[in-house]
């Protein structure tokens, strides 16, 4: 039953990525807009890239991290066309699915079903835990920011 | 977690790639 579920959320994932691709197809097409590259290419990574990376036990690590970067990725550049241009709120809500589709395959592979582990101190924030990301959030939000506010 | 080790090498590599990138994602997309 296991490896079916992995598989479901496979599926899951890789859907989730190609409406997304196509989202950002329709929105920014590198066609008319340089800057529409940006999302093709890691749309085209999401879709035939990391749901093949989840498939293999030696890659699930590489995959999360890929994903979970992506992710953040786009929710900060999205947060960032959300102020100045128009609120993308529901796409980012489909990101942060994407996300956690992510982190479920991951701890469906690298866990124990039935374990329950609670990191203490340092460890909150370091990979794999969940604080791992909020803090790379806040700091690769920070370091966007500093580039989208001083280097004009 | 054990499991890490194979990214423990590419962390300096990583995050010298990861940290300018993402300054410059920020002035890339500011000029649209």
């Amino acid at each position: 039953m296991k490896n079916k579920i992995t598989n479901y959320l496979i599926g899951a994932l890789f859907l989730v990525s190609l409406g997304g691709l196509g989202l950002h197809f329709r929105i920014h097409n590198p066609e008319k807009h340089i800057f529409g590259y940006v999302p093709f290419f890691a749309g085209i990574i999401s879709v035939l890239g990391v749901p093949l990376l989840f498939k293999f036990k030696k890659t699930v690590h590489l995959a999360y991290i890929l994903n979970g970067f992506m992710a953040i990725i786009g929710i900060i550049t999205m947060a960032d066309f959300s102020i100045v241009k128009s609120p993308l709120l529901p796409d980012i809500f489909i990101v942060l699915g994407k996300f956690y589709l992510g982190r479920a395959i991951f701890c469906l592979e690298v866990f124990n079903l039935d374990s329950d582990p609670k990191p203490t101190g340092w460890n909150i924030i370091r990979y794999p835990n969940m604080g791992f990301w909020y803090t790379h959030l806040a700091l690769l939000s920070a370091v966007y920011f500093l580039g989208n506010y001083f280097w004009r | 977690m054990n499991e890490f080790k194979f990214l423990k090498p590419l962390w300096w590599v990583l995050h010298i790639i990861m940290i300018p990138f993402m300054f410059w994602l920020g002035h890339f997309v500011g000029r649209f």
